[in-house]
């Protein structure tokens, strides 16, 4: 089972682009993945132009069947969408001793006939952040092409290295994944040069970029994911040759003790 | 025609600023880049704010209106429905009133009604003692 959480603590960074992208990039490689949308905005359902008739509020709160929950979005790939009453689970969560565990075991039991799970989190701090990092132990960290991009990602990272040292559970950082990445800006040079240092320091790899394209809004614009609406763009080369790193590095499996030197002292 | 060639090729290029690298102890350093589990710990006390809410808000009253800054339709309209509201208020002032006649007028109406009872009961009882004798 591959399970991969896809943070910045930075909004605006190609999250849910990477999420949805990345999930049916997998499928299409026969993967049956499942995309959970764990922000409030609902952005995948919205992006995709999904009907969802059940949420993951129902899912976690009213404890409503996953096979009810679950819409599909292509062919391999389901869709677990959100709505703004997402708020409510970190509410729940919060009364719930032990909550990254039950969280953990109520994913756990909709895992069956997926070989993905892909979460999508919200930009900010949230427990519900916290108990997918938990059950995914694995993070994906897109970085868009400016200094607070930049700081979401150091801040998700640590935020992996400090919940990793309170666990006892290596959550490993998969990658950085710079975004958006448009070359004939200067600031790209300097982003990606901090990209570099951040990933010898922290032994995270940096992904093959995804370039800037004009197609991904465009697809957004037409409720399609970059697949369907345009199969030959520049983003979603990119995205294959990520993904496909992705799965190599997943193939490697964790390197231990990845985040020793990282660790505040 | 010498002039406008000039104009052009003598054009400077917006001035461009020096970028500093980022370095990671400066991204780590920046403000807000502490406290990354702060979500796990439970909530604080903050007994000021729990205080403020079992306290009853107090809704401030409304700082008066600068007329100036109103147009003049708009203070036409402020105008009608000031005459409107002192129409109710004067409608709401007569019907306490005629209430409190009314009121008034059914209480002397009860105590009449009341002391000719207690009349008719003397009388009646000042007959039966005759007939008895």
């Amino acid at each position: 089972m591959f399970r991969l959480v896809v943070a910045n603590q930075r909004g605006g960074v190609s999250k849910t682009t990477t999420t949805i992208t990345l999930a049916r990039v997998l499928a299409d490689d026969g993967l049956r993945v499942l995309a959970i949308d764990t922000d409030p905005q609902g952005s995948i359902g919205l992006v995709l132009g999904l009907k969802p008739r059940k949420y993951l509020d129902d899912f976690l709160i009213r404890n409503v069947p996953a096979a009810e929950c679950v819409v599909s979005a292509a062919h391999g790939m389901d869709v677990l969408c959100s709505s703004r009453d997402t708020v409510q689970i970190d509410g729940v969560l919060r009364g719930i001793d032990g909550r990254e565990s039950a969280f953990g075991r109520m994913l756990a039991g909709a895992e069956d006939g997926y070989d993905a799970i892909i979460i999508d989190v919200a930009p900010s701090i949230s427990l519900l952040q916290t108990c997918a990092l938990w059950y995914a132990q694995n993070l994906l960290i897109p970085v868009g092409m400016d200094m607070l991009s930049l700081q979401g990602a150091v801040a998700s990272l640590e935020t992996a290295v400090q919940l990793s040292a309170v666990f006892h559970q290596e959550i490993r950082a998969i990658g950085f994944l710079p975004a958006m990445l448009d070359r004939r800006f200067s600031l790209t040079a300097y982003v990606m040069e901090a990209l570099e240092q951040i990933s010898q320091q922290y032994g995270v790899p940096v992904l093959h970029p995804i370039r800037t394209d004009g197609s991904v809004p465009k697809a957004e614009r037409a409720r399609k994911s970059l697949v369907d609406y345009d199969a030959r763009s520049k983003a979603l080369e990119d995205y294959r040759a990520a993904a496909q790193q992705i799965r190599e590095l997943w193939n490697a499996g964790a390197e231990p003790k990845r985040y020793a030197a990282a660790l505040p002292a | 025609m010498p002039e406008r060639n000039r104009s052009a090729t003598q054009r400077r290029s917006r001035r461009k600023h020096a970028i500093k690298p980022v370095s990671i102890e400066e991204l780590r350093a920046a403000a807000g880049m502490t406290g990354y589990l702060s979500i796990l710990d439970p909530p604080a006390a903050a007994p000021h704010l729990e205080q403020l809410a079992r306290t009853p808000a107090v809704v401030p009253a409304a700082a008066p209106a600068d007329q100036a800054s109103f147009s003049k339709e708009v203070r036409r309209q402020l105008e009608r429905r000031r005459r409107g509201l002192g129409d109710i208020l004067d409608l709401a002032v007569r019907r306490n009133v005629l209430l409190s006649l009314a009121a008034r007028q059914a209480e002397a109406w009860q105590s009449r009604w009341i002391r000719r009872m207690r009349a008719d009961r003397r009388n009646s009882d000042k007959q039966s003692q005759e007939d008895e004798q």
